[in-house]
């Protein structure tokens, strides 16, 4: 009751938004950090899991793979997606890759550095390489994001990686053999652990952190 | 009904963000029944973390204040209410409805520290007719992170009980209205206030004072209130830092209630930025391995420049970014653009130049990127491909990239520069509901049909007509004005024009000469007045500092929202010279002297706080040499005013906004004529001033 009492202006930006004409609005309100990332890829996924149940016998490994392209797939619980992505950009060690084009993600060598189009976004990132992480490796890690007022702001933490040991996965139907490196960084008032699985060269899986709103990206590696 | 189903879907997105918002770590003060930092109707000596805005409604017994407050930095902040007190007729009869505006300013002088309270002085209506007059010192100091305490010295209406003498002596009637009261300040009796604000949970606070507030006038005078008791308790209740509500026990009579919308500026309600993710930058093959690619001899190709502009502006559509033209050598591109919707310059520029990375050959190494604005190139922004596509993925790319990239006047059109025909002349209309608020909840809703045909860059044809649906204003009283009507016949422009034609301008921008801009506009300027103005904007790119003259010739249209002039028979000729300055840190200082629309002369000053991503705050002032008394009842023109862009709020990709300009009251002195287009806030988005801010944008 008092909410709409008292929301006058926000009533009016409502009700001014309600407009048509031969610019054609503006784009779509729901290109809102959330409802964007992958309305598309999740339908897409759906299927892949509605298929079986049909009895149709294609496992939705077997259908993805039928695509011929490598497949990342990224859980996002902060913001309540699941998405299959594809590559739109390898540039040297780094591979972009993308929710329908709505949402990009760029990792090197499997280590997250930017995401596009989730809003709260991480811009870039002085991050360890694949070597340091396997290594055990100690150094400083830079987060870059556009902060309060879409000013630039980073958080400087310093990191530990450590193996943590050998385990098999299963990624979508299949197991892999890979070796776990937790990758511990601290700064004055804050943590973040990010985890990684990998298995040979490849970061098979691994739950990397993005942003404060974003929070954690988890990445399975289900198509190469 | 798509539409209108869509807007209603961002609504319920904008409101579940609110209510999903993390909730503040940081300690600051809560708002009172003023809707200014304080307990329940007195005031403690915090302060709102800076930038905060905020929106409140109090209802107290007879009394309801609507307020906005600003905290314009850390220390500084000002408030605007309006008062209505019910039953005013109770014992002395008269109208029984009495209203009132009042402005508020705060400066905390100390902020708290590990022994020392943080002490705040302010002054509470101090331009007004003194209903709410009154000055306080007060001190607050954290005990724990659940309890506040807080005391105070209060005078004028705030020292008006339980008073402990006169400190600085005897306090002066207000006289004249309007103008700051400055011979009243901490004169009078002075009392002390004092009272504890108590965390219960993190949802829920306890509130207990002791008033000096006397009630003198709603309660001896008025006999609108029982003040039986010094003392108010309440509960406040805060799930999310957007929303407070309150409800108190006043003066062991009443029952008080508070709402209150708390926006921070800085911050989407949305979370980010809205929109898609960019399509990376296309890498050139490497020039030893492809040395071919970088051959510029496709510049002799006669359908390279069309097809070129036409793969851009196919790309660029997407971002509701235009291609005006484009003109290159082998080696450099100048893309002229129109940024429709992105809401900040850093981005498009940033689209466009990856944009370009995909559409030009690899021999083009230079990026010429010229924002457009009314046909005018508000900046030329070079960047280097290299530097494009060396940068996209090292870590503070957006750092990196600013250093190396040049923003220069934007210079003329070049001479080869491809077009479209097909682009002028470009017709553009929009039917859609429209709010005219005169103050909060006052005003009218209806449609507005606005159209605008641009023969050329820069020569545009405009137009708007609005048709009332409902509104709950009235004629009012007619103006006693002894100055020429300008503007306080506004009700009567308001209740006689439905549907009345707002506008009808020719305009033609251009530039000049470098770091010059121009404007003229001929037409019915605005819905009061018609006529010629001409405007003249010296402002470099990366200059703080800019100058400008205005030349106006103005007759006063007929309230009816036609054509004629026959009601008013008053033409006048109105000029200013303005510098502006940018002191950083997004505050705005402008400063314009000159002739008013009542044939006035003066000077005009306002401050604005601006935010990257569109928000701006900003107060102003006008003296001239109309007398106190003959502008009326709030002395000279002044006000606040603010617009919030519909992106930060419900995160749609566009560049509209709501806005409001508040006023104590409006008088004739000191009124500008309002036309369309003024240059200064036109081009600066796309200057140093205006790019750097959010420059990081540049790679999102």
């Amino acid at each position: 009751m008092s909410i709409a009492k008292g929301s006058i202006a926000t009533l009016a930006l409502v009700a001014l938004l309600g407009a048509c004409g031969s610019d054609g609005g503006g784009g779509s309100p729901m290109i809102a950090a959330v409802g964007q990332m992958a309305k598309s890829a999740v339908s897409k996924e759906r299927k892949a899991t509605a298929k079986p149940a049909k009895a149709t016998r294609v496992s939705p490994r077997e259908k993805l793979e039928a695509n011929g392209k490598p497949i990342l797939r990224v859980k996002a619980p902060a913001l309540g997606q699941d998405a299959f992505l594809t590559i739109i950009d390898t540039k040297a060690d780094v591979v972009t890759w993308t929710a329908q084009r709505q949402a990009n993600f760029s990792l090197r060598d499997g280590v997250l550095i930017q995401t596009r189009g989730l809003g709260a976004d991480l811009m870039s990132a002085e991050a360890p390489s694949l070597a340091q992480l396997t290594g055990g490796a100690s150094y400083q890690r830079i987060y870059y994001f556009l902060g309060p007022d879409d000013a630039g702001t980073r958080r400087t933490y310093d990191c530990t990686a450590a193996v943590a040991g050998r385990e098999t996965i299963e990624i979508l139907g299949k197991s892999h053999a890979v070796t776990r490196v937790t990758e511990t960084c601290t700064r004055s008032n804050g943590k973040v652990t990010n985890d990684y699985w990998i298995e040979g060269s490849t970061v098979r899986k691994s739950r990397q952190w993005a942003s404060n709103a974003v929070g954690y990206l988890d990445f399975e590696k289900v198509i190469d | 009904m798509y539409l209108l189903s869509r807007r209603l879907l961002a609504f319920l997105a904008a409101g579940t963000a609110l209510s999903m918002a993390p909730a503040h770590a940081e300690s600051t003060g809560t708002l009172n029944l003023n809707g200014a930092t304080g307990l329940i109707d007195m005031p403690s000596g915090e302060a709102q973390k800076d930038a905060t805005f905020s929106f409140s409604t109090s209802v107290a017994g007879p009394i309801t204040r609507t307020t906005f407050s600003f905290q314009f930095s850390e220390r500084l902040s000002a408030s605007f209410r309006f008062q209505t007190w019910r039953d005013w007729d109770a014992v002395i009869p008269g109208d029984p409805k009495e209203t009132d505006r009042s402005i508020d300013l705060r400066y905390q002088i100390l902020k708290e520290g590990t022994w020392r309270p943080a002490l705040t002085i302010g002054l509470q209506d101090f331009t007004g007719q003194g209903l709410f007059a009154s000055e306080y010192v007060a001190a607050t100091k954290n005990f724990g992170d659940r309890l506040k305490v807080t005391a105070g010295l209060g005078w004028g209406r705030l020292g008006s009980y339980g008073g402990i003498g006169t400190l600085f002596g005897d306090r002066p009637p207000v006289s004249p209205t309007g103008t700051p009261n400055t011979d009243q300040w901490f004169q009078g009796e002075a009392a002390p206030f004092a009272g504890v604000e108590y965390r219960i949970s993190d949802t829920w606070t306890f509130k207990g004072e002791y008033s000096s507030d006397a009630y003198v006038t709603e309660d001896e005078v008025r006999g609108l209130i029982e003040r039986d008791s010094p003392f108010n308790f309440g509960f406040e209740y805060q799930r999310n830092p957007n929303l407070r509500f309150g409800i108190y026990s006043l003066y062991g009579s009443e029952i008080g209630l508070s709402f209150h919308v708390i926006l921070d500026p800085k911050s989407r309600l949305t979370g980010g930025i809205p929109g898609a993710a960019p399509t990376p930058v296309k890498a050139r093959p490497a020039r030893a391995a492809d040395p071919d690619a970088y051959d510029g001899g496709w510049v002799t190709q006669p359908d390279a420049g069309p097809i070129l502009r036409q793969n851009l502006a196919k790309r660029l559509a997407a971002d509701g970014i235009a291609v005006e033209n484009i003109a290159y050598t082998a080696t450099t591109v100048q893309v002229r653009i129109r940024n429709n919707r992105i809401d900040a310059g850093s981005q498009a520029v940033g689209r466009t130049a990856r944009a370009l990375s995909h559409v030009m050959p690899a021999s083009v190494e230079v990026f010429e990127i010229v924002p457009v604005v009314n046909g005018m190139g508000a900046s030329k922004i070079t960047i280097r491909r290299s530097d494009l596509e060396r940068l996209e993925y090292t870590a503070d790319n957006a750092t990196l990239l600013r250093q190396r990239v040049t923003v220069t006047d934007a210079g003329p059109v070049p001479a080869h520069a491809i077009g479209d025909e097909a682009l002028y002349p470009k017709f553009n209309w929009n039917l859609g509901p429209a709010l005219r608020l005169s103050e909060p909840a006052k005003g009218d809703i209806g449609l507005r049909l606005s159209a605008n045909y641009t023969f050329a860059p820069g020569f545009v044809l405009s137009g708007s007509i609005y048709k009332q649906l409902a509104s709950n204003t009235s004629l009012g009283d007619p103006s006693t004005s002894p100055l020429p009507h300008v503007r306080t016949d506004g009700s009567r422009y308001t209740e006689f024009g439905d549907p009345a034609l707002e506008r009808l301008t020719f305009a033609w921008y251009a530039r000049p000469a470098p770091d010059l801009y121009s404007r003229l506009t001929i037409g019915y300027l605005e819905r009061m007045h018609a006529g010629v103005s001409g405007e003249i904007l010296w402002k470099p790119v990366d200059s703080q500092l800019a100058l400008g003259a205005e030349l106006n010739y103005t007759r006063q249209r007929d309230t009816d929202g036609g054509l004629g002039f026959g009601e008013y028979d008053y033409d006048v000729v109105t000029g200013y010279v303005s510098a502006y300055y940018d002191f950083g840190n997004g505050f705005l200082g402008q400063l314009d002297v000159g002739r008013y629309l009542a044939g006035d002369v003066g000077a005009t000053i306002s401050v604005d706080r601006v935010f990257a991503n569109g928000w701006k705050v900003g107060a102003f002032a006008t003296v001239t040499d109309v007398s106190a008394a003959d502008f009326g009842k709030s002395g000279f023109d002044k006000g606040i005013r603010f617009s919030i862009p519909f992106n930060w709020a419900l995160g749609t990709e566009n560049r509209r906004g709501f806005g409001m300009t508040l006023r104590p009251g409006r008088g004739d002195g000191g009124a500008r004529v309002d036309v369309d287009g003024r240059l200064y806030d036109s081009i600066r988005e796309y200057h140093t001033d205006g790019l750097d801010p959010d420059w990081g944008r540049v790679w999102r």
